[in-house]
């Protein structure tokens, strides 16, 4: 969709640009597309909140490979605050996107010299080897990392999808684990969880995958991807040789619920149209990996 | 238009608190002068309070909007991309380089 369009002013663009910053998301390509078509033009009216948006615009732009956007910013930013390691670290970005990764990583070795306690380069760090393809060596400085700054969720998230590139399941959910300590009240990390249990499989996992996913969909009744989830383990169980009859016969219950459900949410929906609500069973079928 | 209901609401209870106070005062001084014993507050000062505090609780209610009491609010209408996108590790070595690339 052209972001363009459904935003009509600089200060709708201001508002959003804001709400992408305050939410973590990504949207390069939109954050681009809004500076080059309102902010760029009216930077000075946005007061003291400029820098920060020309720092998210100078991070997006080289996302999406656009250098000269970039490049400006970086400069304009470096003028007015000569000595920011902020800045600094857009100028090592900038060396990353140029392939100059040798560079990047003496930048960043320099930043960790001068002030230890900043944890971005040393993330940045693992950043560069990971995207150089050397997945094992991120991993350790990662692990090292972590010894230090044992309180970093995002670092915690990064490490458990390293492993799982890796097909290491045990380990990735010591680091899923690790998440829900964090912040047990988010279903997401239930949900992550849920998904790399019923991935590794054997009947022990699937029932934590179910315990999981139930719990995702405790804490948020509306999660389509737990209820799937629910449905997946519990079906997987109930067709399982060594499951209990009397087991099976629980597992069983909780396949209907899940269809019930699903069905429920999509025929408020113009997704399943007439007649489709049958194949959606025979969709059900062929989810199911065979364990 | 609650709002301004509420705002008005908040500035009246405030004020007929001051009044209260104002006026415990003076029937304190007025006990002094006439030298009598202090044994309770008459009851239209009792009342005028719980009606001021009562106001300004249900005006200063009636102007916000409340944040859920539910963490999961906050979470619920987020997406699993923007949950787990993490900056600190964003790499620019991706296939952004061919869909719009002007680096080389």
């Amino acid at each position: 969709m052209d972001i363009t369009k459904e935003i009509g002013s600089w200060q709708e663009a201001r508002d959003r640009l804001r709400k992408w910053r305050d939410e973590n998301e990504r949207k390069s390509e939109d954050v681009v597309d809004l500076f080059i078509s309102y902010i760029g033009s009216n930077l000075s009216k946005l007061g003291d909140e400029k820098w920060v948006v020309m720092e998210q615009v100078a991070i997006a732009s080289m996302d999406m490979h656009n250098l000269p956007i970039a490049e400006d910013l970086i400069m304009e930013l470096k003028e007015r605050f000569p000595k920011s390691e902020r800045v600094r670290l857009l100028q090592i970005q900038r060396l990353n996107l140029l392939g100059r990764h040798e560079d990047a990583m003496k930048g960043l070795d320099a930043m960790i010299d001068r002030d230890p306690t900043n944890s971005v380069p040393y993330k940045r760090k693992i950043a560069i080897l990971k995207s150089l393809g050397r997945t094992t060596e991120a991993i350790k400085e990662l692990s090292e990392y972590l010894n230090r700054f044992m309180s970093d969720q995002e670092a915690w998230s990064e490490l458990c999808d390293l492993y799982l590139s890796e097909g290491e399941y045990n380990r990735a959910v010591f680091c899923a684990e690790e998440l829900v300590l964090h912040t047990p009240h988010n279903f997401f990390v239930h949900q992550r969880l849920g998904d790399i249990r019923y991935t590794m499989g054997g009947i022990e996992n699937l029932k934590l995958a179910l315990s999981y996913y139930s719990q995702a969909l405790k804490l948020n009744a509306s999660s389509m991807r737990s209820i799937f989830g629910l449905f997946l383990s519990a079906s997987s169980l109930s067709t399982n040789p060594r499951v209990p009859p009397a087991d099976k016969k629980e597992y069983t219950r909780v396949v209907t619920w899940a269809v019930d459900q699903i069905t429920k949410r999509y025929s408020g929906t113009n997704v399943l149209e007439d007649g489709k609500a049958e194949m959606l069973a025979g969709v059900f079928g062929a989810l199911q990996i065979q364990g | 238009m609650a709002q301004t209901i509420g705002k008005i609401g908040v500035l009246v209870g405030v004020m007929l608190l001051c009044h209260t106070g104002y006026s415990v005062s003076q029937h304190l001084q007025f006990l002094r002068y006439n030298e009598d014993e202090f044994t309770s507050l008459p009851l239209d000062m009792v009342l005028e309070a719980l009606l001021g505090v009562a106001l300004a609780i249900w005006g200063a209610s009636a102007t916000k909007t409340f944040k859920e009491i539910r963490a999961v609010e906050d979470i619920a209408c987020k997406s699993y991309e923007s949950f787990f996108n993490r900056p600190n590790f964003m790499t620019f070595n991706h296939r952004g380089k061919k869909l719009f690339g002007m680096t080389n």
